[in-house]
């Protein structure tokens, strides 16, 4: 009778784990590798198992030269699935479903039930295999451990210890868990020698080639990530740069920074050296003034465009801790500086103020990306056409979208913030506006465009090239990190080695164009040096040079 | 090497242990020795020499002392080892000190200052005299016997776990562990609790205040309001309550791993009720060094009042100085010192009851400790008068480091403050601790998830990256 109850729990507690487990795999995931030629949309139209009813999700797949592998994982429980792909534009390589453990390769694009009642069939197995077996496991381990408790919590102890260690060799960053998102310096294994070991220059070495080689240490930084993500806002990834807002909206410590501080009270009359800060300002747009007098004089066109900050445009979900007056300072600079410009009759875009005119209180960031999002950047994209066709001799078409939809499923610098956070599940509680730009039939002229400028540089050069407004672009970002020529309007050509460092050779290229874009971010004025600093003293300098 | 860095959890830890368990007993002190060295080596790789020539020296000496025929002579022997040692450290880590206030004095006389002379300061200079000094003045006092072999008394000196922060032990405490010492499987589990125990302290309590303190102590004076300077130096006392006990936690439990038993270095220190309880309460081993090495030498409690009061005095001076080489710690130590005189002047002694109720007492002690901390903590005199007058204008209502308070930080000082009290509690006595010793499961899955959570925090400071470009 007794071994009868005993039984009895066994299965009563199999069947609750099975059920359990059934229903953590019971997500479909759905890998689709492919080459894609243009941005392209991708629509996954799929039936659900039990009521029948019929869902539809859409992807963008961006332009690379690369396979691009997206994963997406439905919800429900698939019954049939049929994938439309924008002819032309996308050459699919592969499709792998996974439900479980087993994947399943695909070949057609409709997904027939019969590979859906296998993957089912397939759920059904794993599930009653580890809740049956499970429970049997942790009966016989407890017993075990029950007689060995010391040596057993030592053990464990010790193995926590050794595993980075033992663990160095594998190739665990292949996996999701052990991989830790994010640009990092490499460090090489030093050499030894008396010398370095006696400066203790080796031992600095050392410790940063190990820490980097214990790669299982990724796992517990995600634990400990996603603990303190979820219980206190707060995230240590990134050197601690990256400030978790109301709602979970990611920032950049920077952007805050600048829209708040130096000040602590953010009552700007009480900021330090404020009147140096707005003399600088005003100097700085003279000499631009000079500069764009002098590219005018060369019958080229001078722009100077100043792009939106998050913290700016979502000020509201900037944690209160953070929040010190009404007037900001970087809104106060804002000012400022918009004044001085139009006072010297600089040629400049205020996208920021051109955005919020034009989006219709609709969002421009994403809650976890940096940059604004397709509709910021058409938008930006627009309004420097807008000032193009005002100050240069070419007229350009407006920017038209061939679509325009809500992605459930955010994407690259729509979510690297969130990617940044490296914490086990990452959340999906947003999406956002997605665009596909629709060519314009007017050819683009043949003239050399060239961009100095920050991040957000590259938000409007892809909407000038894929807009077809320009066929060639030359990016300078930050003037000597790396150099990314857009040709043929969509393909990228990168360079980001040593031969892009010389300053002086870069700003003279840059000059030697057409149109001279040169942009500066909204959280950087006022900024004591930069690259717009340095574009126009490396401007003057030619300047100086030609005069004589 | 510091406790909380990779290289020492997941490379000297796994590598010592896993050596040093299957090592014959005979081999242990031996082993031991030379991971010290290895240990010390890598962060003083050029100090660990003059450690080791220095002990070797003591070792010599204090045979001389135990053999000497006269008492003049042994006391002979004991000086020239005092003054070796303390010579080392007045070198390395007051010279400095010394010549830039020389220096001062010599500029405001109009004369030529000395020339500069920078010498580095060795980690754990200051440990490892103490406890060499302990080792001979023990040997002239017959307290114990030299030991029995270099090697002993080298293990003594260097065993890593106490090497840099202590505690302070005396040899003949640990001399027969050092000479036997039975291998116990509860005492190794014990001890990675005790560790685990540490570094949380450390990792989680005592960082997470200096996140705070660090930029509420870099303020300038226009920017530090009346509300930074006392959160300030209420997070400066959590973080360093739980920076060096947590350091004493990871000692004691490496060395309990290792088969060894030494005193406890913390019990409780803010739920003192008077300065002479905070003592017997805070860093018990270097009061201990004090009372027995210098307070009693001086006269102790024999000698008349006024000079029971000045010896006080002169002994958190000089426990003051011992702390760093400036002026700020020696005001710490005067005020310590003056708080000691005063507990002595009006009688009051840790175990005897007075009218005032506890928690008054308490109260009244913890803000007067509190306070000695924000003297401990400022970088100079110009930055303690600026961190007082800030401390004492309520007026001022600049609030600079407001958008430092992140949740965990303000859960992390709560939990700070309950870990300082609570566990005085008889609540805690009865309903959490001796709970948790019976389920000994419960508080081994605990201490695996606060491991696991340690090491998350570790990595992920060591883990630098950066936000990335979208190219």
């Amino acid at each position: 009778m007794k071994n009868i109850g005993k039984k009895l729990i066994y299965i009563v507690i199999s069947i609750i784990i099975s059920v359990i487990v059934f229903n953590l795999i019971q997500t479909n995931r759905v890998y689709i590798k492919a080459v894609v030629k243009k941005d392209c949309t991708v629509t996954l139209n799929y039936t659900n198992f039990k009521n029948n009813s019929s869902t539809s999700y859409k992807r963008v797949f961006r332009y690379s030269d690369k396979v691009d592998k997206v994963k997406l994982r439905l919800k429900d429980n698939v019954k049939s699935m049929n994938i439309t792909v924008e002819k032309n534009r996308l050459d699919i390589k592969k499709i792998t479903i996974v439900s479980g453990i087993i994947p399943f390769k695909v070949k057609s694009l409709n997904i027939s039930e019969s590979t859906f009642r296998i993957i089912l069939l397939e759920r059904i197995i794993v599930s009653l295999l580890i809740g049956f077996i499970i429970p049997l496991l942790i009966y016989d381990f407890t017993k075990w451990i029950y007689y060995r408790k010391e040596k057993f919590m030592v053990a464990v102890f010790i193995f926590i210890f050794c595993l980075p260690v033992l663990t160095m060799a594998l190739p665990l960053n292949k996996i999701n868990v052990f991989n830790i998102l994010g640009e990092r310096e490499a460090y090489n294994m030093p050499k030894f020698s008396i010398k370095s070991f006696i400066d203790k220059s080796y031992q600095g070495q050392f410790e940063n080639w190990f820490n980097q080689k214990i790669v299982w240490n990724a796992l517990y930084i995600k634990m400990f990530n996603s603990l303190y993500y979820a219980l206190f806002d707060k995230s240590y990834s990134s050197n601690g740069d990256l400030i978790i807002g109301k709602d979970k909206y990611l920032y950049e410590r920077a952007y805050i920074n600048s829209l708040y501080f130096p000040n602590p009270y953010g009552d700007v009359h009480y900021i330090p050296h404020l009147e140096k800060v707005k003399s600088d300002l005003d100097k700085m747009t003279k000499d631009m003034k000079e500069v764009q007098d002098y590219f005018e004089s060369k019958g080229k066109t001078f722009i100077f465009v100043i792009t939106p900050s998050k913290a700016d445009f979502n000020g509201d979900k900037i944690p209160d801790r953070f929040e010190v007056g009404d007037v900001t300072y970087q809104e106060y600079l804002h000012k400022i500086f918009i004044k001085s410009l139009e006072k010297n009759g600089i040629n400049y875009v205020d996208t920021p103020d051109y955005i919020k005119a034009h989006a219709n209180g609709k969002p421009i960031f994403a809650p976890g990306g940096i940059h604004w999002n397709d509709l910021g950047k058409m938008l930006a994209t627009q309004s420097i056409i807008d000032e193009l066709n005002k100050v240069s001799k070419y007229k350009f078409d407006d920017v038209k979208t061939q679509k325009s939809f809500i992605n459930k499923f955010p994407q690259n610098e729509d979510r690297d913030l969130v990617t940044l956070l490296n914490i086990l599940y990452l959340p999906k509680n947003y999406s956002v506006e997605t665009l596909i730009y629709e060519p314009t039939t007017k050819p683009a002229p043949k003239i050399k465009v060239k961009v100095v400028s920050g991040s957000f540089g590259a938000g409007f050069c892809d909407g000038l090239t894929q807009s077809h407004t320009f066929k060639y672009i030359d990016y300078y970002f930050y003037i000597n990190r790396k150099l990314i020529t857009y040709r043929d309007f969509l393909k990228q050509d990168v360079i980001e080695d040593e031969s892009i460092r010389n300053v002086s050779k870069n700003i003279k290229a840059a000059s030697d164009a057409d149109i001279i874009i040169l942009e500066l971010n909204d959280s950087l004025i006022g900024a004591k040096r930069g690259h717009v600093q340095t574009f126009i003293s490396e401007i003057k300098k030619i300047m100086a040079k030609d005069k004589k | 090497m510091i406790f909380n860095s990779p290289i020492f959890l997941f490379l000297f830890v796994p590598i010592f242990f896993g050596i040093y368990f299957f090592v014959p007993t005979k081999w242990k002190n031996l082993f031991i020795l030379i991971a010290s060295i290895i240990f010390y080596a890598w962060g003083e790789p050029t100090f660990v020499w003059v450690a080791l020539g220095s002990a070797f020296i003591d070792w010599l000496l204090s045979k001389l002392i135990w053999n000497a025929k006269t008492v003049l002579i042994s006391k002979l022997w004991l000086s020239l080892s005092i003054l070796i040692n303390l010579g080392l450290l007045f070198y390395f880590k007051y010279f400095n000190f010394f010549i830039d206030n020389v220096n001062h004095l010599l500029t405001y006389l109009h004369l030529k200052p000395l020339g500069a002379l920078e010498v580095a300061l060795p980690l754990a200079i200051s440990f490892i005299t103490f406890e060499k000094i302990t080792y001979v003045v023990d040997v002239y006092r017959k307290v114990g016997h030299p030991a029995k072999s270099l090697l002993d008394y080298f293990t003594y000196v260097l065993i890593f776990p106490k090497l840099i922060a202590g505690p302070i032990i005396k040899y003949h405490d640990i001399e027969a562990q050092i000479q036997q010492r039975t291998f116990d499987m509860a005492d190794v589990k014990e001890g990675f609790f005790r560790f685990t125990k540490g570094l949380f302290k450390k990792v989680f309590i005592a960082d997470t205040m200096a996140e705070v303190v660090d930029y509420v102590f870099s303020l300038s004076a226009s920017q530090l309001g009346f509300l930074d300077a006392w959160i300030g130096t209420a997070f400066f006392t959590i973080q360093i309550y739980f920076d060096f006990s947590g350091y004493s936690d990871m000692a004691i439990g490496l060395l309990r791993v290792m088969g060894f038993r030494i005193m406890e270095n913390f019990n409780l220190p803010y739920i003192s009720k008077s300065f002479s309880e905070f003592w017997r309460r805070w860093h018990i081993s270097l009061s201990t060094f004090i009372r027995d090495y210098l307070y009693i030498p001086l006269g102790g409690n024999r000698c008349s009042k006024p000079r029971q009061y000045f010896n006080l005095i002169v002994c958190f001076l000089l426990s003051g100085i011992w702390h760093g080489a400036s002026w700020i710690f020696v005001l710490w130590g005067l005020y310590h010192g003056m708080f000691l005189t005063i507990d002595k002047a009006l009688g009051i002694k840790p175990n005897k009851e007075r009218k005032m109720p506890v928690s008054l007492q308490i109260i009244i002690t913890f803000i007067l400790v509190m306070f000695s901390w924000a003297i401990f903590r400022s970088q100079s005199v110009s930055q303690l008068t600026t961190f007082i007058s800030a401390m004492f204008n309520p007026a001022n209502n600049i609030f600079a480091s407001h958008w430092m308070f992140t949740k965990n930080v303000i859960f992390m000082f709560i939990l700070g403050v309950i870990i300082s009290f609570v566990p005085s509690t008889e609540f805690y006595k009865n309903q959490i601790s001796n709970r948790l010793s019976r389920r000994p499961l419960i508080k081994f899955c605990l201490n695996v998830a606060l491991l696991m959570l340690v090491i998350g925090k570790i990595s992920v400071m060591n883990f630098v990256t950066f936000i990335y470009f979208r190219f």
